[in-house]
């Protein structure tokens, strides 16, 4: 697949944006790539010259977010995982909050399937890196909570809770209190949680970052296999460049703070990502790449 | 070094529970023991301080002669009353300042003050206005423990963390549903944990309350004791209130215990 086809990520910046790996084989099974004037149909998600100033109350303003713009495309049945990569407090947390509804766009625009975003919404679930458990529900009350305020049904909700709570492997913690689990197994519940809305879209803040890194690797897997299975658009968000690799389809690299999206990576890994992929030559290549990306000094400009 | 000195005196360490219990009865044995020391051997007059056997027989005195049951009843019940009607205005009053800054801004500049008045400086105030009897009582509790628990409720609702809030705005709750399910429950232990305090306070202002025109209550047994001058009374007054804050102090911890089993437990 080459980029001619894919759309221009990074129309406004002027930077060089794409540094495709080019391996054949991208998505065996993914379908073909829409592009908005092709299919008729808006991107899932428009980013449009974003810009995100931060005013505190002494006046002084920080920029975090600066013209940032960006789509993902709606692909039906094709799961997919964007991932901002960039120095830690750079700002790429703020365009994941500003997506969500969390905090109004300095200027520019997000569109949710053509549509302007007003207050936050349960078609935007987010995951934060704070564990964010509910202490007084019990874990399935917890994986329910988004089903109980839209009105549906006890049966039914226990039908999807049973559904989500296997596939994050807490079947059996479902009457337990969040103060009985560990850190992985409350990140596990905020994935369900947010999951069982079917949100279209999923944005995780750093939501690993708390983990050892055993733990870590593993909910890595989890969430791929999560996002496989169901038709989940997941934006994700770390300063972890293995992470990045193994988790994503698309990489935006971000400059340092104010925000920038500096390049587009896209990673031809979908296939076959389990944990051996982690260090054969292949994945150390584009993690080499994106470690040049980083660190090359047009980064750090700003 | 083959052994550390004293493992008791490490840095917060936990006691063994036995050696704790016992260190828990030295003191009160200390204090009776001076006690019985200083009235049976007439090391202090009677009139100052009475025997614990004299102090009995007084506690004894009231509750037969002077029905002091009811009198705790009475208490207890201005306490209640004064508790609820408190809790009913600065729960959703706290929670609505803690939840939007306006709210908090209208009110603050008027509640911040008179955390800094005494509360006993309302008396005359609340004389004048609810007269000297029922009415007077409950509100100079209720004001009581009002200035009290309203800034409680505010930093228990501001103190949840805001990814809490924005994980419920993002599952698709509404600002009214996120205050109820979210804010709420989770400033809630703090919340009750205050109650403690407000016992404690509650049993202080009420014998304030009840020194005026004092026809009924606790207040009015301090009152008694006072009057005839009988220390023992005195001595049997102040017993029974420390004994039931410790009892109503205990049953707050139990329901709280019981409430709260979901609270993970401090490291």
């Amino acid at each position: 697949m080459s980029d001619a086809t894919r759309p221009q990520p990074v129309p406004q910046s002027g930077e060089p944006g794409t540094v495709a790996v080019t391996v054949e084989n991208r998505k065996a099974t993914a379908p073909p790539t829409y592009r908005a004037d092709m299919a008729g149909a808006p991107p899932k998600l428009r980013v449009k010259d974003l810009c995100i100033t931060y005013i505190d109350r002494l006046g002084q303003s920080t920029e975090a977010v600066r013209d940032v713009s960006f789509d993902i495309e709606d692909k039906p049945g094709a799961g997919e995982v964007v991932v901002f990569l960039g120095p830690s407090g750079c700002g790429k947390s703020t365009i994941l909050k500003a997506v969500a509804g969390l905090l109004t766009p300095t200027t520019g625009e997000i569109l949710i399937d053509g549509k302007p975003i007003a207050d936050p919404g349960r078609d935007r679930g987010m995951v934060f890196q704070a564990y964010t458990s509910f202490g007084w529900l019990t874990v399935r009350d917890n994986v329910e909570y988004g089903l109980r305020l839209h009105g549906v049904s006890t049966a039914e909700r226990h039908r999807l809770s049973d559904r989500y709570l296997a596939s994050v492997g807490l079947s059996d913690f479902a009457d337990r209190f969040p103060k009985d689990l560990s850190g992985g197994m409350k990140q596990r519940v905020a994935i369900a949680r947010t999951l069982i809305n079917e949100p279209r879209l999923v944005l995780m803040d750093e939501p690993f970052g708390a983990l050892d890194p055993q733990t870590r690797w593993g909910m890595q897997g989890l969430l791929l296999d999560v996002s496989r299975t169901a038709d989940n658009t997941i934006l994700f968000v770390t300063h972890d460049v293995s992470e990045a690799v193994y988790l994503a389809d698309t990489i935006y690299v971000l400059s340092a703070r104010p925000a920038r999206i500096l390049h587009r990576v896209d990673v031809p890994f979908f296939a076959n990502r389990d944990i051996a992929l982690k260090s054969s030559a292949d994945f150390r290549a584009v993690e080499k790449r994106l470690l040049d990306l980083l660190y090359t000094p047009a980064t750090a400009a700003t | 070094m083959a052994r550390r000195s004293s493992p008791l005196f490490e840095l917060r360490n936990p006691l063994p529970r036995t050696t704790s219990l016992l260190l828990g009865l030295v003191m009160p044995a200390v204090v009776l023991g001076a006690w019985c020391v200083a009235s049976y051997g007439r090391l202090a007059p009677p009139d100052f301080l009475p025997s614990p056997s004299e102090v009995v027989r007084g506690t004894l005195q009231l509750f037969i002669d002077y029905d002091l049951a009811s009198a705790i009843l009475v208490s207890t019940q201005r306490i209640g009353v004064a508790f609820l009607l408190a809790a009913a205005v600065a729960l959703p009053l706290g929670v609505l300042m803690g939840a939007f800054e306006p709210i908090n801004r209208l009110f603050e500049p008027i509640m911040a003050p008179l955390r800094y008045m005494p509360i006993s400086a309302f008396i005359p105030l609340l004389i004048l206005w609810f007269g000297i009897y029922e009415s007077q009582k409950i509100a100079f509790l209720f004001l009581g423990v009002f200035v009290y628990l309203l800034p409680v409720v505010v930093t228990a609702i501001r103190a949840v963390p805001d990814e809490l809030v924005q994980t419920g705005l993002t599952l698709g709750a509404s600002r009214l549903q996120v205050i109820r399910t979210i804010l709420l429950p989770a400033a809630m232990p703090e919340i009750f944990d205050s109650f403690r305090v407000m016992n404690a306070i509650s049993w202080t202002y009420v014998i304030l309350a009840e020194a005026i025109n004092p026809g009924h209550g606790l207040g009015y047994m301090v009152e008694l004791a006072y009057k005839h001058q009988k220390a023992s009374w005195s001595f049997a007054g102040l017993l029974v209130i420390g004994g039931i804050g410790l009892l109503t102090d205990l049953l707050i911890r139990m329901v709280s215990g019981v409430m709260f089993r979901w609270r993970e437990k401090p490291a």
